[in-house]
């Protein structure tokens, strides 16, 4: 549901679920959260699709980052601490959510 | 210029996505909606397609290794894809401004929960 309104993959909460209701360890949680995010986000992306709400050449841009960004990530993941790592995040996600409820109010 | 911009987001994204198993939508969407200027909910559109192709690359590979549990999979996707349905159609009901206060409000959740210990073993300094 998630998913769909916010156009997020939902690995955000279906990690955590796997992990601590079906015991999953981290690796399978993470592969089978991905699994499970295939059939969400194709009845997501067809709704906003026919609705006209898909830009498709942004689509090229971020689909062909996004890519080459996993396989780069990948790589990374062994060289920085998973703390620190959630920390950044963390901050990045609180002061991005900030700038785009300053924005919906119409300040900026 | 905006393609750069569109590539680099796309990179970021998955680059998190890679390595917290988050990140694909928490980046690409403020990322084009701040950066770029794009409305947010053909942010979303796009990064549902986006998110899709990095799903689809990365399922495959953690299926060879053994790390996909397809009767979970097979157990939660029916009803994952139902509400999935159901908060598309909703977002292209409510207006622009709260779908991008939802948004915010969600992040805000996720950024604090990220920030707090998230094991017993780490505390912060006792009151």
């Amino acid at each position: 549901m998630l998913a769909g309104f916010l156009g997020i993959g939902g690995g955000l909460i279906l990690v955590p679920l796997l992990t601590g209701f079906l015991h999953l360890n981290q690796r399978k949680a993470h592969g089978t959260s991905l699994a499970v995010i295939i059939p969400i986000a194709i009845v997501a992306a067809a709704v906003y699709a026919l609705r006209g709400d898909v830009n498709w050449a942004l689509v090229a841009g971020i689909g062909s980052g996004s890519i080459l960004g996993v396989v780069i990530g990948a790589k990374l993941m062994m060289k920085i601490p998973e703390r620190r790592l959630r920390q950044g995040f963390g901050v990045y996600a609180i002061v991005v959510a900030v700038l785009m409820l300053v924005r919906s109010a119409g300040i900026v | 210029m905006s393609v750069a911009i569109s590539v680099a987001v796309g990179v970021l994204a998955g680059i998190l996505g890679g390595m917290l198993g988050v990140g694909g939508g928490t980046i690409a969407v403020p990322g084009m909606v701040l950066l770029l200027g794009t409305e947010q909910i053909t942010a979303q559109g796009v990064s549902l397609v986006a998110i899709l192709l990095t799903a689809l690359v990365g399922a495959f590979v953690h299926y060879r290794q053994g790390n996909v549990k397809l009767s979970v999979v097979l157990w939660i996707a029916p009803s994952a894809a139902a509400f999935s349905l159901l908060g598309a159609w909703a977002a292209g009901v409510v207006s622009a401004e709260w779908l991008t206060r939802a948004f915010a409000i969600f992040l805000l959740l996720i950024g604090a929960r990220m920030l707090l210990p998230s094991r017993g073993g780490q505390s912060v300094s006792a009151s």
